[in-house]
């Protein structure tokens, strides 16, 4: 992305970094306004769109007693859990397996049909053979979110060692370095960039899978709550669980951010 | 090839006093291309002393890069050899520095490292190293950058690394590939200033590919002119600005009248190129 926008003045590069803020609250405002104003005059039954009062009293329902028996924390720390382990599992699997693509043609001819294959495949499309093969405890759970992190994280490693300048290559070689040198000091470093690009695409995925990977017979996890509100109509439980999800994966990608703009400070400039 | 020129065993050859230190013989690369193939050098044959700053000029597509790559190890050749102080060229190696038009630093690493790679990959222990990169660096004015990284320099100080970073290694030539050509005008004039004082320092042998004519006059100890399509060498003129004076007068030398002349020569030989085609 940097790279094929290449060197801009740093006032330009500015102007699309930094967000407006006014713009941004007065857009949450007015649809929370909307929100009130629909819910509050009962043109919207609180069936479909709990209201503020509602919403709140379900939170503050679901913090006290928690759901089902089980401490909101609990849930959330469940989902937490399986998201950590699929994706970093994912992750790492597939990072190391697409650098070693980018390196070694022989390794890309014999892995990229299954990566290439695996990547556009709907999820929810293999979630029943998962079940099949590994019953419905946590193995399917996290192999689903594994399998969703895993080629795309292999997919942008591989595509990093490929845009590997050639010319800084050429230095390094023309300086002395030997080729695992090469690896380790411009080509391993040169990828970062895509590596993490990959890994928050990665870890937006994963979320969006939680769900999906929750409902297998599972009993545990924040998706499974909003799953099981939903059959009883719980509208506000729904919108709680919701509101969880999105702020937790949200927090999750702004760590990603702030990780990679210390790591990969080069990055864009 | 004459068998003097072959050395006897891998390590040292005895450069025997007819040996040249840098020598392309009859060298052709051609490329393959979506129209056939394309010859890119066509029997160029150059060779020069040591510490001589050959400096190559010629339109586009005459196969500077080509030329210079096949030097720096980075191509082979089709046919006929690059020999270095009579040792043919395997492939790229730390006794031959590159620096590109554009600097191919590493932006993951402090000015210091970068500076120090070349002795890093190559095992030099930690202590010579770091007083080899700060007696470096101070020569260009970018100690007190040392930790800072390279997109936070200016062009021309990116451009004085690339140089230093080459150097660091003592090569036996430096290879420069338009090191300049992205410089704005004043910089450009300083970093050849800098460039002269470095080669009159460290007596380094220098391969310099330029399109501004003026530059290479003003630089080289030798103009090549190479004509395009194929990619040939037309001259080699000696010339004397480089060694000339000790404390020039850049301004004085431009305008000399001996100056003048030789650069509109070499313009002249460059016209003829391309009007033959």
């Amino acid at each position: 992305m940097s790279r094929a926008v290449g060197r801009k003045p740093s006032t330009a590069s500015r102007r699309f970094a930094l967000r407006d803020w006014r713009f941004t609250v007065l857009s949450v405002a007015i649809i929370a306004a909307a929100w009130v104003e629909l819910t509050s005059s009962g043109r919207v039954s609180d069936l479909f769109l709990p209201g503020p009062a509602l919403l709140w009293s379900g939170l503050v329902d679901l913090v006290e007693h928690g759901y089902k028996n089980r401490p909101l924390g609990v849930e959330v720390l469940f989902s937490l859990e399986r998201v950590f382990i699929g994706f970093g599992t994912g992750a790492i699997f597939g990072t190391v397996l697409g650098l070693a693509m980018g390196y070694y043609r022989r390794v890309d001819a014999v892995c990229s049909p299954y990566v290439e294959f695996l990547r556009p495949l709907p999820q929810l499309a293999y979630l029943v053979l998962l079940i099949a093969w590994f019953g419905i405890g946590e193995a399917p759970k996290i192999i689903l979110l594994f399998l969703t992190a895993f080629p795309v994280a292999a997919v942008a490693a591989r595509d990093g060692v490929r845009n590997t300048s050639r010319v800084r290559i050429l230095a390094a070689r023309s300086l002395g370095a030997a080729d695992w040198q090469i690896f380790r000091y411009v080509i391993f470093p040169s990828a970062l960039t895509d590596i993490f690009t990959g890994a928050r695409l990665a870890l937006g995925l994963v979320y969006a899978t939680l769900i999906a990977a929750e409902i297998i017979a599972g009993s545990t996890g924040i998706g499974w709550m909003v799953f099981d509100a939903g059959r009883f109509l719980r509208s506000d439980y729904v919108f709680v669980g919701i509101g969880i999800i999105g702020l937790t994966g949200l927090a999750l990608d702004r760590f990603f951010v702030a990780l990679e703009r210390r790591i990969v400070h080069w990055a864009g400039k | 090839m004459s068998s003097p020129n072959l050395p006897a065993d891998g390590e040292r050859a005895s450069p025997a006093s007819n040996t040249p230190f840098v020598e392309f013989s009859g060298l052709c690369v051609d490329f393959a291309s979506s129209d056939g193939v394309v010859v890119a050098l066509d029997r160029a044959s150059l060779s020069f002393e040591e510490g001589a700053f050959v400096c190559i000029v010629g339109p586009s597509g005459c196969g500077k890069t080509t030329l210079i790559q096949t030097l720096a190890g980075f191509l082979r050749p089709t046919r006929g050899s690059v020999r270095l102080a009579g040792r043919a060229i395997e492939g790229p190696g730390a006794d031959r520095g590159f620096v590109f038009q554009a600097p191919a630093l590493f932006p993951w690493m402090s000015v210091a490292k970068n500076a120090g790679f070349g002795l890093m990959v190559r095992g030099e222990p930690r202590s010579q190293r770091e007083a080899a990169v700060e007696k470096s660096l101070r020569l260009v004015g970018l100690w007190d950058f040392r930790n800072r990284y390279p997109y936070e320099l200016s062009g021309g100080m990116q451009q004085r690394l690339a140089i230093v970073r080459a150097l660091i290694n003592d090569p036996k030539v430096l290879l420069m590939d338009e090191p300049f050509g992205a410089l704005d005008a004043l910089t450009r004039e300083q970093m050849q200033e800098e460039l002269h004082a470095i080669w009159r320092r460290t007596k380094k042998t220098i391969v310099f590919i330029t399109h501004s004519v003026e530059e290479a006059v003003y630089l080289g100890t030798e103009v090549v002119v190479m004509s395009p399509r194929p990619g040939r060498i037309v001259a080699c003129l000696p010339v004397p600005f480089a060694r000339d004076a000790e404390q020039r007068d850049v301004r004085a030398v431009k305008s000399s009248p001996e100056f003048v002349a030789i650069r509109e020569r070499v313009l002249d030989l460059i016209w003829r190129t391309a009007d033959a085609r």
